[in-house]
């Protein structure tokens, strides 16, 4: 048996040493790259949730436009063309997200996640001082982005459009839209919502008017609810 | 088998160090650019996520200008009234004169969002400090003689011929709401029935570097407190205006209840104040041809239907000015124009050691003198049009 060179590790030693730093330099910038792109992904994703919960309302208006009044859209007995569906229960967002409908109708009802019940909605708090005339939130237009782009290649958002009464109306029936001269008449609150993975959701509010006797309707604020 | 129990010689050893050395100087002097590289990309990505976050924050408030303040489809909207983006500073602290443009500041005017809503004034309101009541209008607050307005709200009122002033509620001893005048104080007195809008002023500008403080993107809310930052190290902002090329134009006679009487803009008086309601008389916008509808007093910048048109500096500060040229917080009424606003933002690198010499790529100088240890500014522009501004086009 022949003992080796003693000299021959010194080559491994200088090797393992720059190895490791040169290790160490690329983890640090693949930590770095990877968090910018998550921060990326995040406030892409914010910009896509937002434009989907615009055409979800765009697609909302076109339908109510349609309808000769809008008392039964308050009351529940009309929707949109665009529903997957009935008008509650959960549903599935690609990623493995969920979207509980009945939630969120009562998150804009009562402001938490159970059903509302009428003392609930007529409670007069800050962002529901209204009383009575607190609208009543129903879903109106309602399914995954991709059945509203007419491609399976759009992104994976569920849209939900909520329709409740104008706040200003004085009728203390949400369910009913103001007659004319009622300076509520052909009024309501529209609320769209797209939800997206990892439970990133965007929020749009807007009042919505009919105008020129019934033959269009008209956008009269918009608020991007975050 | 053989064995060895020497141990290294001198010259073996100074030998074996000195390759050793050499080898591991080679390995360095491959790492060390990488290491400029990584303090300069590193410093690239939080330079990214600066620009991402002030973007975000212009974004959120822009595209919120003009919101809400309607009284009723007559009068849908604020931005119906008054001018949502303003290319000068507004408030109590360090506010630019009427006429002023710069293109580095931006104010962005919003009424504040349901559940406030616009109500009207119950007595006479003269333009100074003083008590002001308000109607209960549909959509106030049940219970509140107010209007749910309370302490801090800042509240403009306005005429329906394009005047207005804000006010700063300091107390409310329901129903009278004790308001404190923001701006010059002026003999004007806005008459019963004039909007009471609860809005919110928010002007964004840099701030240069003093010691000890980067530049910084900062934000001022109209009222006494002082500018807060937003984002470090924002060495640039720069504003442009896009606008209606057409005029506004009166769509109905004043005698038509209905309303909107104009494609935008506040409509003229009556000509001979109420007694011949159908004839449109003088304002900023309109003049006086005794019919019911009014001459526009702007200009024609294009076709109607036509791309929105830049609005230059000129044309923001010449007249004709609102509500008067005399009213002490006139603005041109070439601000009713307005419909779209580029931004262009401009960040710089933190460190001054990732900064070289000022010019075109470091608006700031630094103290890098080689270009491997260059980090320079980054500049996005982007165009933003706040929806509530053009729902009627």
């Amino acid at each position: 048996m022949t003992r080796g060179n003693p000299e021959r590790g010194m080559a491994l030693v200088v090797v393992l040493a720059l190895a490791g730093l040169l290790t160490a330099a690329t983890a640090a910038v693949i930590s770095i790259a990877s968090t910018d792109v998550r921060i990326a992904a995040g406030f892409r994703w914010a910009r896509q949730l937002e434009h989907a919960a615009e055409a979800g309302l765009h697609r909302a208006l076109v339908d109510l436009k349609a309808l000769p009044e809008w008392t039964t859209v308050l009351s529940g007995t009309s929707r949109s063309r665009f529903v997957d569906g009935s008008p509650s229960g959960v549903r599935t967002v690609a990623g493995g997200a969920f979207v509980d409908v009945d939630v969120e109708v009562a998150l804009a009802g009562c402001g938490r996640v159970a059903p509302c019940s009428d003392a609930d909605r007529t409670a007069i708090v800050q962002a529901r001082p209204w009383g009575p005339n607190n609208p009543r939130w129903r879903p109106f237009a309602y399914g995954p982005l991709h059945a509203l782009a007419g491609t399976a290649g759009a992104a994976p958002v569920y849209l939900l459009v909520l329709v409740g009464d104008d706040p200003r109306e004085i009728d203390g029936n949400p369910d009913v839209d103001e007659t004319p001269p009622g300076s509520g008449a052909g009024i309501i609150r529209l609320r769209a919502l797209a939800f997206g993975p990892a439970g990133s959701r965007r929020a749009i509010e807007a009042t919505v008017a009919r105008v020129g006797g019934g033959a269009g309707v008209r956008l009269l604020d918009w608020q991007s609810g975050g | 088998m053989v064995t060895d129990t020497r141990g290294f010689s001198i010259v073996e050893f100074v030998v074996a160090s000195t390759l050793f050395l050499v080898v591991l100087a080679l390995g360095f002097g491959q790492v060390d650019p990488t290491e400029g590289v990584f303090s300069t990309q590193s410093e690239r990505v939080d330079m990214q996520q600066r620009i991402r976050a002030a973007l975000d924050a212009l974004e959120r408030d822009v595209s919120g200008a003009g919101l809400g303040g309607s009284l009723s489809t007559a009068r849908p909207s604020l931005a119906a009234w008054v001018p949502a983006l303003w290319p000068m500073r507004l408030g109590l602290r360090g506010a630019d004169p009427p006429g002023t443009f710069r293109p580095e500041v931006m104010t962005i005017l919003t009424a504040t969002p349901l559940p406030w809503v616009v109500s009207t004034a119950m007595t006479p309101v003269p333009a100074q400090s003083g008590g002001l009541r308000v109607t209960t209008e549909p959509g106030c607050p049940p219970l509140s003689s107010t209007c749910g307005l309370v302490t801090d709200m800042d509240l403009l009122v306005a005429d329906a011929e394009g005047g207005f002033d804000v006010f700063a509620i300091v107390d409310v001893t329901a129903p009278t709401l004790w308001v404190r005048h923001i701006g010059p104080t002026s003999s004007k007195v806005y008459p019963v029935g004039s909007a009471v809008v609860p809005i919110r002023r928010r002007t964004y500008a840099v701030r240069q570097p003093v010691a000890g403080r980067p530049p910084q993107l900062a934000k001022y809310d109209g009222g006494r407190a002082p500018d807060s930052p937003v984002v470090d190290h924002v060495v640039s902002l720069a504003v442009d205006y896009f606008g209606e090329p057409d005029p506004p134009r009166m769509r109905r006679p004043l005698s038509d209840p209905s309303g909107p009487w104009t494609t935008y803009g506040p409509p003229p008086p009556v000509a001979d104040g109420g007694v011949m309601p159908h004839i449109s008389g003088e304002s900023c916008l309109f003049a006086e041809n005794g019919t019911a509808i009014g001459t526009p007093k702007l200009a024609t910048l294009g076709s109607a239907s036509g791309p929105l048109i830049p609005l230059r500096p000129a044309r923001l500060t010449d007249g004709p000015w609102c509500p008067d040229p005399a009213a002490p917080n006139r603005y041109d009424a070439d601000l009713l124009r307005i419909r779209s606003v580029q931004l262009t933002l401009r960040v710089e690198a933190a460190l001054d050691a990732l900064r070289g010499p000022a010019g075109l790529l470091f608006a700031r100088a630094g103290t890098a003198r080689t270009a491997d240890r260059y980090a320079p500014d980054i500049e996005l522009r982007t165009r933003i049009t706040p929806r509530n501004l053009v729902l009627g086009r």
